[in-house]
């Protein structure tokens, strides 16, 4: 095991403490085959390409030390931070309850070689840390038990927690379109991380080993800021966060041989050729497959509504961009039309986004529809055409946002009114409705860019 | 030419030396590179009690000292005056921290330069027995501590006016049995590094600086003496010491009376070598007094340890069976104190001016390894124009320049607690 030790703005005493192991030490190191590959007070300066663990003391309190932990991070499989001022800034971290003009009195205008930074941070705030090593000095015994757990593999990341698994008992989450199985999830925090970048719906919950993923008081997904976008869906890898599935209902209305209409998007047909790996015409081969399923008739679908408006309106994409208006500029409302309307009656919709769940019943995902399609294979069925084509046109004076970041940005312009005329549409999926939370989840990066794809997937249909 | 070692590995912190050549100077630059902690701006506006717990965190392996120094600064200010008992326990601690310290610094930090191993990990494997050596010498100045101040690191039970706790009888008894244990230990560290060939060199300037007090080789006194001949109370430190800042390093060097000077074992064995214990003594005549050379602070430490352990030994049987008064009443007025004792590395200096309501005003500290700052370069200085009139190479140049600074044996935490610099540019 190659470990480093390091050491930033502090008093060295974690080190130090580590030496009052004694003979503890030694006999660590030795058993589990320790090889100090940098330490400056146990007289190894060099420093390797790589470490296995790095233990850290000190605050982060100048330029070049927030470089060098950086660089530290790169190298170290396993990071620790040792010690309260590497964890919490301890007694350093002080500095930002002293006043301004105790610490300007240090500097005197005079520029140091070494620039300090405004206040002394635990390595928290430039790095991700996998362990916290607690106390001042840090806790000898911790030191070693954490030791033994790294070198008997017994110690492992859970996402962004550090202890080992444990759940609470089995609880749900409902809601109209996404929904959250307590009992699957095993808190790796991939939907927290994606949902930091939407509306924070969904965060830890609990202490410790009771610690879970779930809405604020476990309150239902359509009573929380959830506005459904699906992304957690996607990112969940043991399916704990699913969208409802309307699957079961459309296989049974096609078995009792009822007439159906396939409302399919563009956007399900680019994705679902890249995640099935069929190159060419996948939006012929779809009308086929979906008629031999026993679709009446197909239809290639974009909504876009045919608005001509002197003032200004805003198109929420899906009923998800609709709630984030209501739910976080309500002022705004009263530009705000319906989302692409979806006819109620016999037709299913495919489409890439999972808020389009909460406005009908019958619809279905991407995702959704590889499941539909089951055995069916692509690349074998023969190349048909859809029964109609209803593509919107584009408007020229159109302010398109995608992604939460560019939606605010735009909504916060027509709040401060300098923006006060043309169409603004709105996507929540960062990067649009390609990469929406119902589309499968592509391993590759998309070969191309948007309308390439677009165009190459849907072959003769586009034109 | 320039000669660079960068970091200067074994020792406490994070410094790197520059030593360039040139035909008619030698410039040697010690640059510390901690961070620059502020801790003296940190206590200002807080309450008298909080500062000793605040100011540990300066330095963890002597966060004894820094402690100590504290609380006698702010009782000098707050007009307490605390009981002999505790006034020999503080000795007494300062003691044990001081056989703890050296052992750290003898075995692990300096052994491998005498011995010529790269670092500890190699000194473990081919020197097991003297490592064990150092390790029992370490944990019984360890105990000891525990015993009175409730921690090695960052203590606990030092307070203004005294102890929180008195030391209990069992503790009392275990750590004398320690250190009856670790006397055996201590004579063979003195013998071992007495036993080393001490490189040449001559200190450029023999003025030293070391603390008065009332035993016979104090730790703990209220006033300074330099070997110059000028004794100062310790309230006047100012008036003496003048702090000189470096734009180069995030310390700041001292200069006593205009020239620079040096702190630690060897001075304090310089000026006290008469008070030391007898066992001590007879090591003190293989040495020539005064120590001039700079590497002989290393059987200098080595001497001073075997002395503390007799002191330890002695003033915990003399305490053994007495009920000690380790807690004094402490009311808070308004004034000005000093606190200066001996930390293993030489004079520490706290200064607090505490307000009516026992809010600090204003907070100074000034370290070991600030004072010692100065001379380190100067020798470094010195011995590089040596070697290389010996016509040494580079690569002996740069591992005698590095072991010269580990002699010093400084401690970067303690001299980067706060940078004050007064210069003004243009």
């Amino acid at each position: 095991m190659k470990v480093a030790f390091y050491s930033f703005g502090g008093c060295d005493g974690c080190s130090y403490e580590l030496l009052n192991l004694d003979e503890d030490l030694l006999n660590a190191i030795q058993k589990y085959g320790v090889e100090i590959a940098h330490s400056v007070i146990f007289g190894v300066p060099t420093e390797s390409r790589d470490y296995d663990v790095a233990f850290v003391e000190g605050t982060i309190a100048s330029e070049e030390d927030a470089t060098k932990i950086r660089e530290i991070r790169e190298k170290s499989r396993i990071l620790v931070a040792m010690g309260s001022c590497a964890a919490l800034s301890g007694i350093p971290g002080l500095r930002r309850f002293t006043e301004e003009k105790e610490v300007r009195r240090v500097y005197r205008g005079v520029e140091l070689d070494h620039k300090p930074l405004k206040e002394a941070a635990p390595l928290g705030k430039f790095v991700k840390v996998d362990y916290h090593l607690r106390g001042c000095p840090t806790s000898k015994t911790e030191f070693l038990e954490l030791l033994d757990k790294i070198a008997s593999g017994k110690w492992w990341r859970q996402g962004e927690r550090r202890f080992d698994y444990s759940r609470e008992k089995t609880f749900d989450i409902e809601g109209t379109a996404v929904t959250l199985d307590g009992e699957k999830c095993y808190v790796c925090g991939r939907c927290v991380k994606i949902c930091e970048e939407i509306t924070n719906a969904i965060d830890y919950a609990n202490r410790s080993v009771d610690t879970i993923v779930s809405t604020p008081f476990k309150v239902k997904f359509d009573e929380s800021s959830c506005i459904s976008c699906g992304l957690c869906t996607l990112y969940c890898p043991v399916g704990a966060m699913k969208e409802r599935s309307s699957v079961k209902n459309v296989q049974e209305i096609l078995e009792a041989g009822e007439n159906l209409t396939a409302y399919v998007e563009p956007e399900v047909i680019a994705a679902l050729g890249e995640a099935l790996d069929v190159e060419a015409d996948v939006g012929g081969r779809l009308a086929t497959a979906l008629k031999r399923l026993g679709f009446q008739k197909v239809v290639l679908w974009k909504p876009q509504n045919q608005l001509r408006l002197d003032g200004l309106v805003i198109i929420p994409g899906s009923e998800g961009e609709a709630r984030f208006v209501e739910l976080f500029y309500p002022d705004l409302l009263r530009y705000l039309t319906e989302p692409p309307k979806l006819e109620e009656g016999n037709a299913v919709w495919f489409t890439p986004c999972v808020a389009r769940k909460l406005g009908k019943t019958l619809v279905l995902t991407t995702r959704e529809l590889t499941r539909l399609l089951g055995t069916l294979d692509l690349s074998l069925v023969t190349v048909g055409r859809f029964d109609q084509t209803l593509l919107g046109e584009e408007n020229e004076d159109e302010t398109v946002a995608t992604g939460i970041p560019q939606m605010r940005e735009t909504l916060e312009k027509i709040r401060r009114k300098s923006l006060k005329k043309g169409i603004v549409r709105l996507y929540c999926c960062p990067e649009g409705c390609l990469f929406g939370g119902g589309q499968p989840f592509a391993n590759s990066q998309p070969k191309g860019n948007r309308e390439q794809i677009l165009a190459r997937m849907l072959g003769p249909e586009r034109n | 030419m320039e000669v660079k070692i960068a970091p200067v590995s074994r020792v406490v912190g994070h410094i790197t030396l520059n030593v360039k050549i040139e035909e008619d100077e030698i410039k040697a630059k010690l640059k510390v590179l901690n961070d620059p902690r502020f801790i003296e701006a940190l206590v200002v506006g807080r309450r008298y009690d909080e500062v000793p717990e605040i100011v540990s965190r300066i330095c963890g392996p002597c966060s004894v000292n820094h402690t100590l120094a504290s609380i006698v600064a702010l009782e000098n200010a707050l007009g307490v005056k605390p009981s002999e008992d505790v006034e020999l326990l503080r000795e007494l601690l300062c003691q044990a921290v001081n056989i703890q310290n050296q052992a750290v610094h003898l075995y692990f930090l300096a052994l491998p330069d005498l011995v010529g191993c790269e670092n500890i990990v190699d000194l473990v494997r081919q020197y097991p027995a003297a490592v064990k050596t150092g390790l029992e010498l370490k944990t019984s100045g360890n105990r000891l501590i525990e015993a009175i101040a409730g921690r090695i690191v960052h203590p606990t039970a030092c307070v203004v006016g005294g102890f929180t706790e008195t030391p209990s009888q069992g503790r009392i008894d275990h750590a004398i049995r320690m250190l009856e244990e670790s006397r055996k230990y201590a004579v063979e560290a003195a013998d071992l590094f007495l036993g080393f060939e001490v490189p040449e060199l001559d200190s450029v300037s023999d003025l030293h600086l070391v603390t008065c007090g009332q035993s016979k080789y104090p730790f703990v006194g209220s006033s300074l003496s330099a070997s110059d001949g000028t004794v100062f109370a310790s309230s006047d430190y100012a008036k003496s010491i003048e702090e000189e800042p470096q734009t180069y390093t995030t310390a700041k060097y001292c200069l006593l009376n205009g020239s620079s000077f040096y702190v630690g074992s060897r001075a304090r064995l310089n000026v006290y070598a008469k008070g030391l214990a007898d066992s001590a003594a007879e090591y003190v005549s293989k040495l020539r007094l005064p120590l001039r050379n700079p590497f002989e602070n290393i059987p200098a430490k080595a001497i001073e340890t075997l002395h503390c352990v007799e002191r330890c030994i002695g003033i915990l049987n003399a305490i053994k069976d007495r009920k000690l008064k380790t807690k004094s009443d402490v009311r808070v007025s308004a004034g000005e104190g000093v606190g200066t004792l001996e930390a293993p590395r030489g004079v520490l200096i706290h200064d607090s001016n505490v307000d009516e309501n026992g809010i600090v005003r204003r907070y100074n500290v000034i370290t070991p390894t600030a004072l010692n700052g100065k001379h380190i370069e100067a020798s470094l200085e010195e011995l590089a124009k040596e070697r290389i009139d010996q016509g040494k190479s580079d690569e002996e140049l740069k591992l005698g320049l590095g072991s010269l600074v580990r002699a010093y044996d400084p401690c970067l935490g303690c001299a980067t607690h706060m940078v004050e610099i007064a210069i003004e540019r243009l």
